[in-house]
């Protein structure tokens, strides 16, 4: 991905967790270059929490069925979509943060604090989620 | 992908961990940690020094462990994670909630209380 310019990355995976850490390395790779974004630290893990979310509550098990992330770059921000095909969810607001005791449910909470937008649509039976993260200028 | 290398320093269990501590690598993570648990009085330290990502997963796992630790009367510390990790913790608001400790020192000094 050249800097500053729009380039657009698609990844099509089987819903199972193995598949996260290659997921997680080409968006590593992809934003290598990227100046203005930082530890990239925060957007792995959005990346992450997005694609759990998709691969345990989007398929059912079923890993045939495949979740689908895009990235796209532009000149002050990026995007990035992950899609699954199930019945879509609801996003959690930031008191979801407020128990340290409790040992799950955090993911989407976690992906609203890191990112700058958050949107979850339908989309021709797909869940789509949409991650805005905003270029430091 | 999580490897995992277990010490045992003066009484204290250290799990070495080394790679990423996600979704993928908690459930085992948590059965092995509550193996060396059931005994009241100990202490297990989980060196996050070599791990570079933690998800929610991963958090839920380490807050799990410190409950468990707990209630059998030990105690499980978390130490010296990486400052992207560390700052994992503090969004997810349970860095204090666990015990996390950053040096050897503080580490060898409650080894022996």
């Amino acid at each position: 991905v050249t800097p500053g310019t729009t380039e657009r990355i698609e990844i099509s995976f089987p819903g199972h967790l193995r598949y996260l850490p290659a997921v997680r390395e080409i968006v590593r790779q992809a934003l290598a270059e990227e100046e203005g974004y930082g530890d990239v630290t925060p957007i792995l893990l959005a990346v992450q929490e997005a694609c759990v979310n998709a691969v345990r509550h989007g398929h059912g098990g079923d890993v045939r069925i495949p979740v689908e992330l895009s990235l796209e770059t532009f000149p002050d921000h990026l995007v990035l979509l992950v899609a699954d095909r199930g019945p879509g969810f609801r996003l959690p607001g930031p008191e979801r943060l407020s128990d340290p005791s409790r040992e799950n449910g955090r993911g989407l909470a976690i992906i609203r604090a890191v990112m700058d937008e958050v949107e979850v649509e339908r989309q021709d039976g797909r869940t789509v989620l949409r991650l805005v993260k905003r270029r430091a200028s | 992908l999580l490897r995992v290398r277990q010490d045992t320093i003066e009484g204290i269990r250290v799990f070495r961990l080394e790679g990423a501590l996600s979704a993928l690598e908690a459930p085992t993570l948590k059965k092995d940690v509550r193996a060396v648990l059931g005994k009241a009085g100990t202490v297990v330290v989980l060196d996050l020094a070599e791990v570079e990502f933690v998800d929610s997963a991963g958090l839920g796992a380490l807050v799990a462990l410190h409950k468990s630790a707990c209630e059998a009367g030990g105690e499980l510390r978390v130490y010296r994670p990486r400052p992207n990790v560390l700052a994992v913790l503090e969004l997810a608001r349970i860095h204090r909630f666990l015990n996390v400790v950053h040096d050897g020192l503080r580490l060898e000094a409650t080894e022996k209380t």
